[in-house]
């Protein structure tokens, strides 16, 4: 079985099944549009995902390799959030900063599917939750000038969304 | 104090409150600016409706003005008619007391309930 090696920004190297390394678009841009050949033994360099994430990551890949793909612009999935399988759920059990930085790792090395399941997490992070319980929830200050937000509130009570 | 989530992308973001319903997405306007900012971008307004009716046009007031001196329910759209004038007095008067200029113009429907008559449309 053919294998790539790939190089975190800490220096650490991973050895990795192709068809694996391949739930990456980005990686498989690399490898099929920019024609960079692995059989020279040369890491690929991911100068831009630390080794824990990485090896998280893969993990979630060698699982998922399989998966068909998914299919596109379906309006009502981006809509469910209850249905992350119970391996993702247990997968992505784990501190909001490392949650974050697979989420950045995801969206650098561009695999989808990974960043879908980790945003409908988050989202329900979100879900029921008021403003204020949010902004203590992601450690985000309000920042709106006093008024704004009753501005805000103002407009809200006139509109209503369709989507 | 800084959020973790400051160093998301605006796509990821989007694909976070993408997650959510209209009425969810609703509540995170109040989060904080950036937020705020990023949600009522084209992409989300583009679903947004404006909906007037006896109870909330009473808090025109609040701002100072007084909607109900405009008749809201001749409102036509129709530039040619006289009384074209009225909507865009209407209209300049929803922009300052409703919305930013740049907002209006990416609301796709407007609606006027239950002034006098039946309901009127206009986009």
């Amino acid at each position: 079985m053919s294998t790539i090696k790939l190089e975190t920004s800490d220096g650490v190297k991973f050895t990795v099944k192709t068809q694996v390394a391949k739930c990456s678009g980005t990686i498989r841009t690399m490898l099929e549009d920019i024609g960079i050949n692995p059989q020279d033994g040369e890491a690929i360099p991911l100068s831009n995902v630390h080794s824990t994430i990485l090896q998280k990551i893969l993990v979630w890949a060698e699982h998922h390799v399989d998966d068909p793909e998914p299919p596109r612009d379906d309006a009502d999935a981006a809509k469910r959030t209850d249905d992350i399988c119970s391996w993702d759920e247990d997968f992505l059990k784990v501190d909001q900063r490392t949650l974050f930085d697979v989420m950045l790792a995801a969206n650098y090395l561009d695999m989808k599917q990974l960043i879908a399941v980790c945003c409908k997490t988050v989202a329900n992070m979100i879900k029921g939750k008021t403003a204020d319980q949010i902004r203590k929830t992601f450690n985000i200050e309000n920042d709106f000038p006093p008024g704004d937000e009753d501005k805000i509130r103002l407009r809200n009570q006139f509109c209503e969304e369709r989507r | 104090m800084s959020s973790a989530l400051d160093r998301f992308p605006v796509e990821v973001m989007c694909c976070i409150f993408d997650q959510l319903s209209g009425p969810e997405r609703r509540q995170l306007h109040l989060v904080c600016h950036g937020w705020y900012r990023m949600l009522t971008t084209k992409h989300y307004l583009l679903g947004r409706r404006l909906r007037l009716n006896p109870d909330n046009v009473e808090l025109f007031e609040m701002n100072g003005e007084d909607v109900r001196k405009f008749p809201c329910v001749r409102v036509r759209d129709d530039e040619s008619s006289p009384r074209s004038v009225n909507r865009r007095n209407f209209l300049s008067l929803l922009r300052r007391v409703v919305f930013g200029e740049d907002v209006l113009e990416n609301v796709q429907e407007l609606t006027l309930e239950g002034v006098q008559t039946n309901k009127k449309k206009f986009n």
